[in-house]
């Protein structure tokens, strides 16, 4: 009975103490406000601009040159020259960052521009999610630079070095690339998830902004498969089979996809005035479109690109053996790609464009 | 210490409930056990008709066999033996457009109310299909050049083929629901797609009770102008107002829209 009071009066006072931390940092978690966002805001673009190699071109907002990265003079001219498995390094990720930053540069007003008085409880809760991302991103910032420096080093340095060498060190540098594109774009997601808590998407006044955030929302379509997949191993090293033939045809069907999107994009003139049923319609179809995306996101995963080609040396046959739903997915991603995807793009530009 | 054994039994008892609870709160739900069911009863099961010497390659060469019997052969027998040839290949068909989508689905009520007809009515019939397959791989000696055995042979193995038709009918029934209910899919899951496919299982169970009849291939129409391909007109349905309206009409009305034929004949979108 006594050793019974002893050990009571040593563990019930810890387990306070720990109810009482998990309690004090699970509210401390909900309380980002406007103020500390925007001094997070400040951070992020004062630790973007103290990068003379990430230069931000304001009059080319809404494009893929927004952001302009530089990789050093040799890396750069192979960039430049479109040379295979370089010139992803713009056409993907720093195309996909430029449109995740500018769709952040442009709206964020909507989200910072509120008072206490005009937050509800959803769009407070949505605050700490951008937050965060921005946090997340800030702390990306180091790695990335550290990657890319070694990148110009190397290329610098070992200029003499086997091709498959330098594709390696390429390789390794875009994985790290990767990582802080993805980190960019959740912040642009996350702004998006915000300004729709505002509720100011249901204002027929604000057409561009609706168009604006449904563009953001399907820029993921081409970061998930040109950055987080293909784009983290050199894939047109891979070997060459039927299977490679119908990715290669998904990818160029999905770049010019892409020219489609940025240009979608890059509208920000002549809306149409439209009613609130067709600004719901609007919003309705967006709504079963995404979920579309869900899928089609779901199924990139589910065949992994990078399993089939570096441990199946893309023989889809011999991949079934071990993914068996590997031709669901891809078909799936083939649909979405050739026909659900240009029609979407199609129908939003007759919905909103004038 | 007697109250000591108690009070730590009841504990222990406490912990397991709260343990059996929390791990039913929390394990993952998913449709992935029955996904991954149909997909390999397409791939490797009895629903690939692609598979040398598989069991579709097998029991079609034999049914060819049973057919070529000529006059041996009842009426009614040579209609049964038809029936189940197209309604195997639909079968096929069919699976092959539910094993795409079935794969992108939630987990709810629709998915938990119609499992166990999909996992059993397939395990099942490819349980007859099997024992089909082995008693024509048995007897295979018999039927060679023979067309009275061949033609006799019906007698034992329909009782095989009624079990197949009657639990993939089944099973088709609960993938149906479970499409209609949880592909998350807006554009393939709409009420086209639901209508295509419930009023295909009509068929297919038209099917097993007029057997002995000549039926018009109906679910083959069907299959063939909605089912195949890239599903054109299904995943273009939330578009197409024009075919909207027909689709409510047939919803409203069943057998008595004017459009009901047009849907049948696979030429609704027409």
């Amino acid at each position: 009975m006594e050793k019974t009071k002893k050990s009571l009066k040593i563990v019930l006072p810890i387990v306070l103490i720990l109810i009482s931390l998990v309690s004090i940092i699970s509210f401390a978690g909900c309380n980002t406000d406007v103020g500390t966002l925007s001094e997070n805001i400040e951070r992020m673009n004062q630790s973007l601009g103290a990068y003379s190699f990430i230069q931000k071109n304001n009059g080319k907002l809404n494009t893929r040159d927004y952001y302009s990265l530089s990789y050093g003079a040799v890396v750069n001219e192979l960039v430049e020259s479109e040379e295979e498995n370089y010139d992803e390094l713009y056409k993907y990720y720093n195309s996909i960052f430029s449109l995740a930053m500018s769709y952040f540069d442009e709206n964020i007003s909507v989200v910072t521009g509120l008072s206490d008085e005009e937050m509800n409880d959803e769009t407070r809760n949505s605050l700490n999610g951008l937050n965060q991302a921005i946090v997340d991103f800030v702390d990306e910032l180091n790695p990335f630079v550290s990657a890319r420096n070694q990148l110009v080093t190397y290329f610098n340095d070992y200029s003499t070095a086997t091709e498959v060498a330098k594709l390696s060190e390429l390789r390794s540098f875009k994985r790290e690339y990767a990582t802080f594109v993805d980190k960019a774009v959740q912040i642009s997601l996350n702004l998006s998830t915000a300004v729709q808590a505002t509720g100011d998407l249901d204002n027929v006044e604000n057409v561009e902004l609706v168009k604006n955030s449904i563009c953001n929302k399907m820029l993921t379509i081409y970061h998930k498969l040109f950055v987080m997949n293909i784009g983290t191993f050199n894939w047109a090293e891979s070997p060459e089979t039927p299977l490679k033939t119908r990715v290669n045809a998904i990818i160029s069907n999905l770049e010019t996809s892409f020219n489609s999107y940025i240009s979608l994009f890059q509208t920000n003139s002549g809306f149409k005035e439209l009613t609130i049923e067709e600004l719901n319609a609007v919003e309705i179809e967006a709504e079963k479109f995404l979920t579309e995306v869900d899928d089609y996101l779901a199924a990139i995963d589910g065949l992994d690109l990078h399993d089939l080609a570096i441990n199946n040396y893309n023989d889809l046959d011999e991949y079934l053996n071990e993914n068996a739903n590997a031709e669901i997915y891809l078909l799936k991603i083939e649909q979405f790609v050739n026909e659900t995807l240009p029609t979407y793009i199609a129908r939003l530009d007759n919905s909103v464009l004038a | 210490m007697k109250k000591g054994i108690i009070i730590t039994v009841v504990l222990v008892v406490i912990a397991i409930i709260l343990a059996i609870v929390f791990v039913n709160l929390f394990k993952e739900r998913d449709t992935t056990e029955m996904s991954n069911r149909v997909v390999s009863t397409v791939q490797d099961g009895y629903l690939n008709d692609e598979k040398e010497e598989g069991e579709f390659e097998t029991i079609n060469s034999y049914l060819d066999k049973v057919l070529a019997t000529g006059d041996e052969l009842t009426t009614a027998y040579r209609n049964e033996v038809q029936n189940f040839k197209t309604t195997y290949l639909n079968y096929t068909v069919i699976a092959e457009f539910y094993s795409k989508q079935i794969i992108f689905t939630e987990y709810n009520d629709a998915y938990r109310n119609n499992k166990s007809d999909v996992m059993n009515g397939l395990n099942n019939a490819q349980n007859r299909v099997n024992s089909m397959v082995n008693y024509i791989n048995t007897n295979s000696s018999t039927f060679e050049g023979n067309a009275y055995w061949t033609a006799r042979s019906w007698d034992d193995v329909r009782d095989y083929v009624v079990d197949i038709i009657d639990q993939t009918n089944r099973a088709f029934r609960g993938l149906q629901n479970i499409y209609s209910g949880c592909v998350t899919s807006q554009v393939a899951n709409n009420d086209f797609a639901t209508l295509v496919l419930s009023t295909i299982n009509t068929e297919l169970a038209n099917v097993l009770e007029h057997m002995s009849e000549s039926v018009n291939d109906t679910v083959g129409t069907m299959v063939n102008a909605y089912l195949t391909g890239t599903y054109q007109d299904i995943m273009t349905y939330i578009y197409d107002s024009t075919l909207q309206e027909k689709v409510k009409d047939i919803m409203e009305k069943n057998q008595e829209s004017t459009y009901y034929s047009a849907l049948l004949n696979g030429t609704i979108c027409d």
